[in-house]
């Protein structure tokens, strides 16, 4: 079985400042991964190489054996941390959208979703809050039938009700063979719904585990862990 | 996927675009009707006693500088507009939050740079046939028809060659010329300089800015030169004449070698610039 990620010493600079050092690293895929650092740690430049919005300065990176490229973009549903839809479309412009470019799209989940979340399909995104725009953007990437989904701080600035909602939504959204990075620094709240962890810090991977032998053999929480870890 | 590509691009510009040429139209039919007024009433005017003529045409002659002049500021605003904006939406559908999308749909950059190039040209062509009807609408009366008529029919035989050879020849370079130019050649520069400004750190609108003149004056400079040297294409004709007409001495390049090499250039160019456009994307890609 390949790898769903796999990088050999990716590094990213950005001028002269290293986003990403030399990190080799690689994940199977059927698990929700998260990937915790603080901020700046590197998190958003791997997700982004990830999806190919980034060239590696040095290095590869192999998204089920591929480069990222069109055919990588075809099974990985990616969720930015900004809001990416064009304002002048409607909800459900923006769902045909999807349909249109992804084969894995499945229209009746996304109808589904903005029932329950009380969203009107013909509402214009630029008469919505910001909260309700990155909850039809999450609905969007989670209706896809993806092999991957890159969740990148999705939890970051929504109050806690909402978060709630938003793990739901991943939890009960995703096929079990596929595989889930959520890239966040908010470790409480998805602890509880990852099976494995990558500590990255400074542009340098720390730590790939499972939560479950850090459970275990440290006796700790992956919070309680993180704060040590990262300790200013 | 490039028609639907293509069709997302072109409803993401045209509700603007749509007003503005429509806005233009409009304008040139209150002209036309207002010029139609204008005539009847002079008319009726002139059967009055002088100071009412004098008056009304006084009235109507300042009204008609004053159309004239906003029509043609409309005109040039007009198509200043509809390059602006289309580079506008290049650049945000490209390289800004929205390229976070444009740029993980599984389409390969070629059909990215298509789909915005066959939107540009399309509306580059609206945007020169609502121009002209408008001007056409303006001008177009019983007594200045013929002549109208007369420069298209002169046109169009010279463009199907029953003008001879040597004058369709250059008719279809002229109109090729254009073509280049205004279509392939302007598209690719605005296309490239798009994409060059987003590999520059920060201010990366005035990047593109400043490489669209930069590439402009660049190219206008080495095209010159190469016409000075290369003497065929010299654009300075001197020919030295007796008295009595009889040639003595002529220097300077052909007419005919001139468009054929900027009409080559601006190709050429077209195409470096696609390619530059397309390696940026595919290779140099830096959302930040």
């Amino acid at each position: 079985m390949n790898p769903i990620l796999e990088c050999k010493g990716l590094t990213k600079r950005y001028g002269g400042k290293t986003a990403l050092d030399q990190i080799s690293f690689s994940l199977m895929p059927g698990k929700i991964i998260g990937l915790l650092g603080p901020n700046g740690s590197g998190k958003t430049t791997l997700i982004k190489l990830l999806n190919g919005l980034l060239v590696p300065t040095e290095g590869q990176i192999f998204i089920d054996g591929l480069r990222p490229g069109v055919e990588t973009k075809k099974f990985v549903s990616y969720l930015p941390e900004r809001t990416y839809m064009n304002s002048w479309m409607k909800v459900c412009d923006i769902i045909d959208f999807f349909q249109d470019f992804y084969e894995d799209f499945d229209k009746a989940r996304a109808y589904d979703m903005l029932k329950r979340l009380n969203i009107n399909p013909s509402d214009r995104l630029r008469t919505m809050s910001k909260g309700t725009k990155e909850k039809v953007q999450l609905i969007l990437v989670m209706s896809r039938r993806a092999r991957l989904y890159c969740l990148d701080e999705p939890i970051a600035g929504v109050d806690p009700a909402a978060r709630d909602y938003i793990l739901s939504t991943i939890i009960q959204n995703y096929d079990e063979n596929a595989t889930i990075i959520i890239s966040t620094h908010l470790i409480s709240d998805v602890e509880n719904i990852l099976d494995d962890v990558v500590f990255i810090q400074n542009g340098h991977i720390r730590m790939v585990d499972s939560v479950e032998n850090i459970r275990f053999n440290q006796g700790k929480s992956v919070d309680a862990l993180f704060r040590e870890v990262f300790k200013c | 996927m490039l028609k639907k590509l293509y069709k997302y691009d072109w409803k993401s510009v045209s509700m603007l675009l749509l007003i503005l040429h429509g806005v233009l139209l409009v304008y040139s039919i209150i002209g036309r009707l207002a010029i139609a007024i204008a005539e009847n009433f002079s008319s009726r005017a002139g059967a009055d006693i002088d100071t009412h003529l004098s008056l009304s045409t006084t009235i109507f002659g300042m009204g008609a500088i004053a159309y004239i002049l906003i029509y043609v500021i409309f005109i040039v605003g007009i198509v200043l507009a509809t390059i602006l904006y289309l580079a506008v939406r290049m650049q945000k559908s490209l390289f800004s939050d929205e390229g976070y999308l444009t740029n993980t749909l599984p389409v390969s950059s070629d059909k990215l740079l298509w789909s915005k190039i066959l939107v540009f040209w399309t509306w580059s062509a609206i945007d020169f046939l609502c121009v002209a009807l408008s001007i056409l609408i303006l001008i177009s009366y019983p007594d200045t028809m013929p002549d109208i008529i007369a420069g298209f029919q002169m046109f169009f035989t010279s463009l199907l060659g029953f003008e001879g050879f040597g004058v369709m020849a250059k008719t279809i370079t002229v109109v090729l010329g254009i073509i280049i130019e205004y279509f392939f050649y302007s598209t690719a520069l605005i296309l490239f300089s798009i994409c060059l400004g987003s590999l520059f750190k920060t201010h990366k609108t005035l990047g593109a800015v400043v490489s669209f003149f930069g590439i402009n004056i660049g190219q206008t400079i080495i095209m010159l030169i190469l016409m000075f040297v290369v003497p065929p294409l010299n654009p300075i004709s001197i020919v030295v004449t007796t008295d009595s007409g009889e040639v003595i001495s002529s220097t300077g390049g052909n007419g005919t070698a001139q468009m054929i090499f900027m009409l080559a250039w601006y190709l050429v160019l077209s195409v470096v610039f696609y390619f530059g456009s397309r390696y940026i994307l595919t290779k140099k890609l830096n959302l930040d």
